[in-house]
């Protein structure tokens, strides 16, 4: 089956460098036609449009074969670790889903993928990449400002709760607060665990607090430092509607493979990597979850 | 003489701001302490269901089970403290007894009074380190300079803790 995907990558390189070369020489008569006219701005222009077209060219390949890849090999990894698995390789949650979690702020652009929803140990969860960008317009140029990049997970916790429950990995800049002007969330506390180091490291806000003492245990405490530890990037997690919501900004697409890179051992080592990981994270709440 | 007005003006706000933080961390207190009322509450309720179907169950043993726990309003941390260790020491009791009892032990009556016993504690454990985790910021917050000027002229005092569960359990002795 590797070998039939890499048969596939070649194909698709083929294809991109057969398209790009043509770009270029279809750009390159052009611009000998109408160089004695001194045009230098006609010429920019041109380039600026080849780079645009090959780059368009090179995504819509290179999303045919990492949809290849996925459906091929990370299927497979998946369907051995997970029970009922299904999945969604083109689309993620919904930016509704999203917004009512209240873990991750959204901007202008929204995308997710590579939804999973799946069974470990009997406890049923949902995950995809997401995406968030906000675009910054400020006088003549315009920005786009990558705001959240990597996983979003959710698992059915045991307990029953009200309540609002929001623990966020402290960041330079930003009080922790998930509560905006404008936000419809209710009012929520700040709050201080027992756990020095917990407290140095996150902000727990919640609308109730001994809610959040009885889903925060000790051991849970424990759990949350260890993902935290696993993960490079900044972790959320939320508990919201009867469920554990996690989301880690690790500023990149778990399970993406790129049109120059091979599906070798080295890559499926590394995606096999991701996979433990959100084993990890539900084996670490694994306790405090539904079995269904 | 701006000077001086902005000082003074500057030593209000911060004595205004010292007495919001306390009378505000002291509201956060009475609060969580409504929560452990309301645990102990529920504990309560469902021990004394329990116990009252254990009677039922074991009539020729049930003098053991006389012991009344009496919970009231507003009583302070310490008297809570103790009616928690009573309602400890019944609930030791009622398993000690329960043991004997193979048939009630796997009744499903009992084994959903064990599950509703497991709940309240998990509640009143949540309420017990809500209320410690605000006594902690409350005592913080009086304790050292300048809260400790304020907190004398307000009359304000150390709060004790609520005593973790399982420490008073391992202080009970259950006999019959």
């Amino acid at each position: 089956m590797v070998q039939q995907l890499e048969e596939k990558r070649r194909l698709e390189m083929k294809k991109f460098m057969l398209i790009s070369a043509g770009i270029l020489i279809v750009s390159f008569i052009v611009m000998l036609v109408f160089s004695n006219r001194g045009l230098f701005g006609a010429f920019l222009f041109l380039v600026m449009m080849d780079i645009v077209a090959i780059a368009l060219v090179y995504q819509s390949i290179k999303k045919k074969y990492g949809l290849a890849y996925k459906e091929i090999c990370l299927k497979e990894m998946l369907s051995k670790e997970f029970d009922d698995l299904r999945v969604d390789f083109e689309h993620g949650f919904s930016e509704d889903q999203i917004r009512e979690g209240h873990l991750v702020t959204l901007y202008d652009r929204f995308y997710s993928d590579d939804y999973i929803s799946a069974k470990l140990h009997g406890i049923p969860f949902e995950c995809s990449d997401i995406h968030v960008q906000d675009v910054v317009r400020s006088g003549k140029t315009t920005t786009v400002v990558t705001r959240f990049q990597g996983f979003y997970l959710k698992v059915p916790l045991k307990k029953t709760f009200k309540s609002w429950i929001v623990v966020r990995e402290k960041e330079f800049l930003d009080n922790g607060n998930p509560r905006g002007w404008f936000s419809d969330m209710p009012e929520l506390e700040k709050l201080k665990m027992e756990d020095e180091q917990f407290n140095q490291k996150f902000s727990v806000y919640a609308s109730d607090g001994v809610d959040a003492f009885y889903l925060l245990t000790p051991r849970f405490l424990e759990e949350i430092k260890r993902v935290e530890a696993c993960y490079e990037g900044r972790c959320l997690f939320g508990f919201l509607h009867g469920s554990l919501h996690v989301a880690v900004d690790s500023r990149e697409d778990h399970f993406d493979i790129s049109l120059f890179e091979k599906a070798d051992e080295i890559k499926l080592n590394e995606h096999h990597q991701q996979i433990q990981m959100i084993k990890g994270i539900i084996e670490c709440v694994r306790k405090e979850c539904e079995e269904a | 003489m701006i000077w001086i007005l902005a000082a003074v003006l500057a030593v209000v706000v911060f004595v205004i701001s010292m007495y919001n933080q306390i009378v505000h961390l002291e509201v956060k207190l009475e609060e969580s302490k409504s929560g452990i009322d309301v645990a102990l509450a529920k504990r309560y309720a469902v021990l004394t269901n329990m116990q009252e179907s254990v009677k039922g169950y074991v009539k020729h043993e049930s003098e053991v089970l006389e012991q009344v726990v009496q919970l009231r309003k507003g009583m302070s941390i310490h008297e809570m403290n103790q009616a928690n260790g009573e309602l400890n020491e019944l609930h030791n009791r009622l398993i000690a007894l329960v043991e004997s009892y193979p048939d009630l032990k796997a009744s499903d009556l009992f084994l959903d009074f064990q599950a509703a016993i497991v709940d309240c504690e998990e509640h009143l454990q949540a309420a017990r380190r809500f209320y410690n985790s605000n006594a902690a910021l409350f005592n913080e917050k009086i304790l050292t300079f300048p809260g400790s000027l304020f907190a004398q002229a307000m009359k304000k005092s150390k709060q004790d803790y609520f005593a973790s569960e399982t420490s008073e359990r391992e202080q009970i002795e259950v006999s019959f």
